[in-house]
């Protein structure tokens, strides 16, 4: 990165954590720091709860995913605008009217402190180790990218966030929140016309669009049922549903953002603007790792995006790399002799000549992937824990190599900001939750305003240290990542149940649902074990069982009463 | 958060949710079909 890059990425940071507790001063109670004085508009709740779902890796891997693997990914979307409806129709009138500060304040009032207390411990646990991932995942990545110590992107966004979220809390989580997602769609604008403007001259985006689609990257609907295919319609739209209804309703991080709304009429707002808006968003980012795609059809692409695993493995195989690295030259030059004929094929408009030039480029295609592969065995070779596949490298390696100066660093602060973003409302439900449910209710029942003020900012600051040493330890500790995402499918769908039958199924009491949200689990846990689908399905399992176990077992102790 | 009578029509921006839902799932479908 060039002076102006870095400066524009310092100034960007600077800019937000300033505003953030700019826009907090003065904050003199709980109320204010947990919930942001409920006074918000809401294009505010909507573009914070946006914020807060759009982590880095949002950003970094997306485009990377549609480069290897299409649009595919955004049928996992596809449950979000149904999720919106039920949050706005039964969720938030129930939360406004018990006038909570957190979703599992709602289960005492509903059931008994134990259930309570089961669901805010499982949301501690599994929130709290991804905060950490949410901070490490990016840090990792833009170390690699910037060639900076991973220890100091590490502590650079872990440090800015916790810095404004203590000093502000949910006010400045929330005002940041709006300038980030204001910056990073303009970057994201700003990258998708370049990729368009630095295609070559007779490409444009018709063509471009021409290229992706013959070599499968406009795979935006796949129809076809299968319980173990993680992205089709069916799955999107059923699965899906359930993981963003539990994402939404029942995690803190959430929750506590449509909570800060005005009145009830500004939290629905904000949570339709959020279905109307999300999946047009996604498919953008989406689309933009297209066009990076067709790009690179036209100019050469490094065999394995991650330089430095690349760079590892050829000082150790030196032969094989460079050996491997000629032949995918030779193989790229072939395939983008092949992309020339097919846009020329296009524009003679004819079907039969469109037709041959497209399975010759899919040929040639694929003659450069299995060249690709082989590079990958040798870097596993040559380190057996690096990762096979390169996507989360893919758009960073294009930004830094072809964008001009200024944009450059415009996107890298888009990263640290969307994961300051994210990271902001971890550690804000975190703390919240912390003092509510568990402070407030086991430790000192009474107190004044100041105090639970300042327990709050000091739940802030262990959280944020927590998540930073989460983050830290993370790459030594191997597959942390993939661990905490299956945690935190494995726990969603009962958490969702619970949550469903306090809403929809009345004369179920504590203890039924308490016994029937862990006989449930252990089903989950034996269904993802024996790997019986696919990770979306594990919601709607752990759902689905509790909701029936609790009216069964609500039933069989009527009986024997 | 307080609550207060408001004038939307709830179940016509409910509708307008679904229909968008609907209408993207089209134009991916054509965009999936026309360009592969």
């Amino acid at each position: 990165m060039s002076v102006i890059d870095w400066i524009v990425l310092g100034i960007t940071l600077a800019f937000i954590v300033l505003y953030g507790m700019y826009r907090s001063r003065g904050m003199k109670n709980v109320e204010g720091y947990l919930l942001a004085d409920r006074e918000l508009p809401w294009y505010h709740v909507g573009l914070s709860v946006m914020a807060t779902q759009a982590s880095a890796i949002t950003f970094i891997s997306a485009p990377g995913q549609a480069y290897h693997d299409g649009l595919r990914f955004i049928q996992f979307y596809f449950g979000l605008p149904l999720a919106m409806i039920v949050l706005c129709v039964t969720f938030i009138p129930v939360f406004q009217r018990l006038n909570v500060y957190t979703a599992y304040e709602f289960l005492e009032k509903r059931f008994d402190s134990r259930t309570r207390f089961l669901t805010a411990f499982l949301f501690l646990l599994q929130r709290g180790l991804s905060t950490g991932i949410t901070i490490y995942a990016p840090s990792i990545i833009l170390s690699t990218i910037l060639g900076v110590d991973v220890l100091y992107t590490t502590l650079l966004t872990g440090g800015l966030v916790i810095l404004y979220t203590v000093y502000g809390g949910t006010k400045a989580v929330s005002h940041t929140q709006l300038a980030q997602m204001l910056i990073i769609f303009s970057g994201m604008i700003l990258a998708a016309v370049m990729v368009v403007k630095l295609m070559p001259e007779k490409i444009g985006l018709f063509e471009s669009l021409h290229i992706a689609g013959k070599l499968d990257r406009l795979n935006a609907i796949d129809t076809s049922f299968d319980w173990n295919n993680r992205y089709n319609i069916w799955s999107g739209i059923i699965g899906g549903f359930f993981l963003q209804l539990s994402y939404f309703g029942t995690d803190q991080s959430q929750v506590g953002r449509y909570l800060t709304g005005k009145n009830t009429t500004q939290s629905r707002l904000g949570l339709v603007m959020n279905g109307l808006i999300k999946i047009p968003m996604q498919f953008f980012i989406l689309m933009i790792g297209v066009l990076v795609f067709s790009f690179y059809q036209f100019h050469e692409s490094p065999v394995y995006f991650n330089r430095v695993e690349l760079e590892k493995a050829k000082q150790n195989y030196p032969t094989e790399i460079i050996t491997i690295e000629s032949e995918y030259r030779e193989a790229l030059q072939q395939k983008k002799t092949q992309a020339e004929f097919l846009v020329d094929a296009i524009g003679s408009d004819n079907q039969q000549e469109i037709e041959r030039a497209k399975v010759s480029l899919r040929s040639s295609a694929a003659n450069a992937e299995s060249i690709r592969q082989k590079a990958i065995d040798v870097i596993q070779q040559n380190n057996p824990r690096a990762e096979r596949n390169d996507s989360n490298y893919v758009f960073l390696t294009f930004v830094t190599g072809f964008l001009p100066t200024g944009l450059v660093g415009l996107i890298m602060a888009i990263i640290f900001l969307a994961a300051m973003g994210s990271t902001a409302s971890g550690l804000n439900s975190l703390a919240s939750t912390t003092v509510v449910d568990f402070h407030k209710r086991l430790v000192r029942k009474e107190g004044s305003e100041k105090y639970y003020l300042n327990a709050s900012r000091w739940a802030t600051v262990a959280w944020g240290a927590f998540c930073v040493v989460v983050a830290i330890y993370a790459g030594r500790l191997g597959n942390l990542i993939e661990a905490v995402n299956i945690l935190g499918s494995l726990f969603y769908g009962t958490i969702l149940g619970i949550f469903l039958v306090a809403f929809y199924l009345k004369n179920i009491q504590g203890k039924a649902v308490f016994f029937a949200a862990i006989i449930a689990e252990v089903f989950v846990i034996i269904s993802w074990q024996l790997e019986l689908t696919a990770f979306l399905w594990l919601n709607v399992t752990g759902c689905v069982l509790v909701v029936l176990f609790a009216w069964m077992l609500q039933r069989l102790m009527a009986r024997f009463k | 958060m307080s609550k207060e009578k408001d004038s939307y029509n709830w179940p016509l921006i409910y509708s307008a949710i679904v229909a968008e839902l609907l209408f993207l799932m089209l134009v991916f479908y054509i965009l999936t079909d026309y360009f592969s």
